[in-house]
């Protein structure tokens, strides 16, 4: 019998799984289970953009596409981050198109990492930054972020990080799993230090467009001086509620792209053509659809804070993506205990804090990208079982 | 405001509470907002929504196209105003194109609404013509589905 662990990659054998797969591989058995759980919208594609593949499928277009993605897309998503963020790029050679924002940040850290090279990953956040991290030979360092700073980056955290093999800062906001957002003035004193240094940032801000405030999301690249130091990875996923159709891109310096677009060549040829006509037709003509289903996350958003802050959990208002990061410290149990006994009791299933981050720990994650009825439910369930706990 | 309006107009069970929550108003607030509305008339009831595919009702329900010579002076409303104080009609709405109003009516049985249509309707001095459709299926109202297609949730992606 042949060892096929010990022909595997030492790497990935390294890299631990996930542990919360087991907790919902649980919640997935039984009956009658309500979810806050799920990561991605809860809208379905809008139609006008759905048939725009339809359509592209029924003229038989079915090959593959240029392999930065279709001149046409990536004008339309250069027009799009001038016309939203006010920042310009060279559709010919700053931006990629990509199998979603994941592809974009793996192609991204695997083109500036070298063994040896420090990352500073905020924490808690989107579970992939450290594992790519950890593939590359890089070295993750945590930049934990705290509740009391509303989970912003602050530049004193940021400026004892950094050593001189700091490659890269990756910065998530708005952030999944807290909701937490960096306002234009706070990312300047992030600037303000990343350009003393020679370090680039990856910017990952495909939840951009689900910012609730009245300034908006501030691109990074916007912020003077920040255009040649940023890569900026976002998509169609979470804005348009494109999620399976698998699509995103990277904006950035010309000699990155091109480096990334070799990479891209080689592993993935080109994104999904059927996706790439549909999202011509999302930027083109979606701008009412983000502002739609931004304006109804928001009312959820403002009702789910309000609730857990009634029925006693400490919630900060996250003012970005579709969570909420309640603390349930004074529970007594940790975030694995509370979310365990909340299922089994209650049959709601939230995400412990933890799963993205130790720093997480002491908080649940809670997605309100559901229907109002169905927030609500749960909601009562979650009280329920706080009463129940206290006893 | 606006907001408001489109929370009401999705949902009539929620609580001056919720609606505070939904909208980052205060309870007061929202209160005050409510009895404006009532007040200018864009609240004019408050009806659940019944799916009467499922009620196993003999109910029958037409749609009735009329056609209609307006009246001097106060054109379509007078005419308007003396149909829709039948119980009989549910719903009515002028219309440009082929007819001018759609009339929406219910019945415990067809010989009901016929008797109606023929004896109300048609005999009006103003109608010139009607005709009659009998309505099968109700698939959607007011924006909501009344079929049983399963929505499951498809979504499976945690982090």
């Amino acid at each position: 019998m042949i060892d096929h662990t010990s022909l595997l990659n030492n790497k990935i054998v390294g890299l631990k799984p996930s542990g919360i797969r087991r907790f919902f591989d649980i919640a997935n058995e039984m009956d009658d289970v309500i979810s806050l759980s799920i990561g991605e919208p809860d809208f379905t594609t809008p139609w006008h953009v759905r048939e725009e593949g339809i359509r592209s499928l029924r003229d038989g277009k079915t090959w593959y596409t240029p392999n930065s993605g279709f001149k046409t897309l990536r004008g339309e998503i250069c027009n799009y981050m001038s016309r939203r963020f006010g920042v310009s790029y060279n559709s010919d050679n700053e931006v990629l198109v990509t199998v979603g924002g994941s592809e974009a940040i793996d192609l991204c850290m695997r083109c500036l990492i070298n063994p040896g090279d420090e990352v500073l990953i905020v924490s808690p956040s989107f579970v992939c930054y450290e594992p790519i991290c950890l593939m590359c030979g890089g070295i993750p360092v945590t930049l934990k972020t705290k509740a009391e700073n509303n989970f912003k980056l602050t530049p004193q955290a940021l400026r004892d990080a950094i050593t001189e093999k700091t490659k890269m800062l990756v910065l998530p906001y708005p952030n999944n799993p807290t909701g937490a957002i960096m306002t234009k003035r706070e990312l300047e004193e992030i600037c303000d230090i990343i350009k003393e240094h020679n370090i680039l940032v990856m910017s990952d801000e495909i939840y951009g467009e689900l910012t609730y405030t009245k300034e908006g999301h501030t691109c990074l690249s916007s912020i003077d001086g920040m255009k040649e130091r940023s890569i900026i990875v976002s998509g169609f996923s979470k804005s348009y509620a494109m999620t399976g159709w698998r699509l995103g891109y990277a904006l950035g310096p010309k000699k990155i792209i091109e480096a990334m677009t070799r990479l891209h060549q080689y592993a993935i040829m080109s994104a999904p053509t059927t996706a790439q006509y549909a999202a011509i037709e999302a930027l083109k003509n979606g701008d009412e659809d983000i502002l739609r289903m931004r304006k109804e996350y928001n009312q959820r958003r403002r009702y789910i804070i309000d609730s857990f802050n009634k029925m006693g959990l400490d919630c900060f208002e996250g003012l970005g993506a579709f969570y909420v990061f309640p603390c349930i410290k004074s529970t007594g149990l940790s975030s694995e205990d509370f979310c365990m006994r909340l299922l089994q009791s209650k049959r709601v299933a939230v995400v412990p804090g933890n799963a993205f981050g130790d720093c997480g720990e002491g908080f649940i994650r809670v997605s309100y990208s559901y229907s109002l009825d169905h927030i609500k439910e749960a909601v009562k369930r979650i009280n329920e079982f706080l009463t129940e706990i206290k006893k | 405001m606006k907001e408001l309006i489109k929370i009401l107009d999705e949902n009539t069970n929620l609580t001056l509470e919720e609606l505070a929550s939904l909208t980052g108003k205060t309870e007061e607030q929202v209160k005050e907002d409510i009895e404006k509305l009532k007040k200018d008339g864009l609240i004019c009831g408050n009806k659940m929504l019944i799916n009467w595919n499922k009620a196993n009702s003999s109910d029958v329900f037409v749609l009735v196209e009329l056609k209609v010579v307006p009246q001097k002076e106060t054109g379509f409303e007078k005419i308007a105003e003396e149909i829709l104080s039948y119980k009989e009609v549910k719903n009515l709405y002028l219309m440009a194109g082929a007819y001018d109003f759609a009339v929406f009516v219910k019945g415990s049985s067809i010989q009901e609404v016929s008797a109606f249509v023929s004896n109300r309707l048609a005999t009006m001095e103003c109608v010139t013509s009607t005709a009659t459709h009998f309505i099968l299926t109700t698939y959607k109202e007011l924006g909501v589905k009344m079929t049983d297609s399963t929505s499951s949730d498809g979504r499976s992606m945690i982090l």
